[in-house]
C-alpha cells in the first residue's frame, strides 16, 4: 500500500510513544536472562532447541519492534520472511540429509 | 546545541519517483533486499554449523565449553541494549530531537566498540592456547576433527559478523555526522533509518551466535 507524500508528514509530525521500545528491551532483556538459566537445565539436542527457539522469538521482537516490520509494507515483511525461510529449510535440509543418511 | 534541531530544507525528490512516499519506500525496500542478502550469506555458514554439528555432536558440545560465557553473554547484552538505543535515536529524530538523537548514536558506537573489545579478548584467550582456524589448530587439550571445525567456524562466523559490526559502526558514525551537520534531518531520516536496520541485522545475527558457541553443551 503506497503512502501519500502527506501521510508520511504526518505520521513524522506524530510518531507514536517510544514506550513500545522500552517494552521490547525487557522482553529481550528477560528472555536473555531465561535462555542463559535454562542452558543450565536443558542439554543436548533439548537444549539445542529451546536455546534456538528463544533466539527466533527475540529476532522476531526485534524485527517487529525495532526494525518496525509491524507497520512495513507487505512487499518489505514478503522480503524478510522468504530470506528467513530460505535459511530455516537450508538449515532443515543439510540436517536431514547429514543427521538421517 | 537544543534538544530541538530544525525540521531542515524540504527533502528533494529524485526525479524517478512520483512523491516522497514513494522514494522512501523504495529505500526501505531495497534495504531489506540488502539485508535479505546479507542474511543468505550467512545462511551458508549456518547450514555449514548445522552438518558438521549433526555430524561431530560430541566434539562440538565439549568445545563450546571452551568458549568464554561470560563474554559471549556480556556481547548479547551490549547488541541488545545497542539496538534499542538506536532505535531511540530513530525514535528521537523524528521527534526532532536532534541531541538525544546524537547521544542515542554516540552510546550505541561506544557499545559496538565495547563488543569489538570483548571480542578481541577472547580471540586472545584462544591464541594464547594455541586454537586458531583451519589447519593451524594447535589445542593439545581438545584435539580431533570436530574440534577443529567447530574453531573454524567459530572464527569465520564471528569473525565475519565482527566486520559486519565494523561496517555498521561507519555507517552509523557517518549518520550521526550529518545529524550532527543537520544533513540528516526530521524532515527525512531514511539515512538513519536505514542505518539502523542495518545495526539490527547484526544485533539479530549475534542472538543466534550466542547459544550456538557459547550454550549449547553436551
Amino acid at each position: 500500500m503506497d503512502k501519500t507524500e502527506s501521510q508520511v508528514m504526518a505520521e513524522r509530525e506524530h510518531p507514536g510513544s517510544g514506550g513500545k521500545y522500552v517494552f521490547a528491551l525487557i522482553a529481550l532483556l528477560c528472555l536473555t536472562a531465561l535462555t542463559f538459566g535454562l542452558h543450565y537445565v536443558t542439554v543436548g539436542e533439548l537444549g539445542m532447541i529451546v536455546a534456538l527457539t528463544i533466539a527466533a522469538v527475540k529476532v522476531t521482537i526485534v524485527g517487529l519492534v525495532f526494525m518496525e516490520l509491524r507497520r512495513s509494507m507487505v512487499a518489505t515483511r514478503t522480503v524478510a520472511a522468504v530470506a528467513v525461510v530460505f535459511v530455516v529449510l537450508l538449515c532443515l535440509g543439510v540436517f536431514a540429509d547429514v543427521g538421517f543418511r | 546545541m537544543t534538544d530541538h534541531g530544525h525540521q531542515g530544507p524540504a527533502p528533494r525528490v529524485a526525479i524517478q519517483f512520483q512523491d516522497l512516499a514513494k522514494q522512501e519506500h523504495a529505500a526501505h525496500f531495497g534495504m531489506w533486499l540488502f539485508l535479505g542478502s546479507e542474511l543468505l550469506l550467512f545462511a551458508g555458514l549456518f547450514g555449514l554449523y548445522t552438518a558438521y554439528r549433526t555430524r561431530y555432536a560430541t566434539a562440538f558440545a565439549e568445545a563450546v565449553h571452551h568458549n568464554a560465557l561470560w563474554i559471549g553473554t556480556t556481547n548479547v547484552v551490549i547488541l541488545i541494549v545497542s539496538s534499542f538505543t538506536v532505535a531511540w535515536a530513530v525514535h528521537s529524530l523524528r521527534r526532532d530531537r536532534r541531541r538525544t538523537t546524537l547521544w542515542s548514536l554516540a552510546i550505541t558506537m561506544l557499545l559496538g566498540l565495547l563488543f569489538l573489545v570483548f571480542k578481541g579478548i577472547e580471540y586472545g584467550i584462544h591464541f594464547r592456547d594455541g586454537v586458531f582456524p583451519g589447519h593451524y589448530y594447535a589445542y593439545q587439550e581438545m584435539p580431533g576433527h570436530g574440534a577443529q571445525l567447530f574453531f573454524t567456524l567459530y572464527y569465520f562466523m564471528t569473525g565475519l559478523h565482527a566486520l559486519h559490526m565494523i561496517g555498521g559502526l561507519a555507517a552509523i558514525g557517518w549518520v550521526a555526522a550529518r545529524v550532527a551537520r543537520g544533513k540528516t534531518t526530521a524532515a527525512y531520516p531514511i539515512p538513519l533509518e536505514l542505518g539502523a536496520l542495518y545495526w539490527h541485522l547484526v544485533d539479530s545475527i549475534w542472538i543466534f551466535l550466542w547459544p550456538m558457541f557459547y550454550l549449547t553443551t553436551g
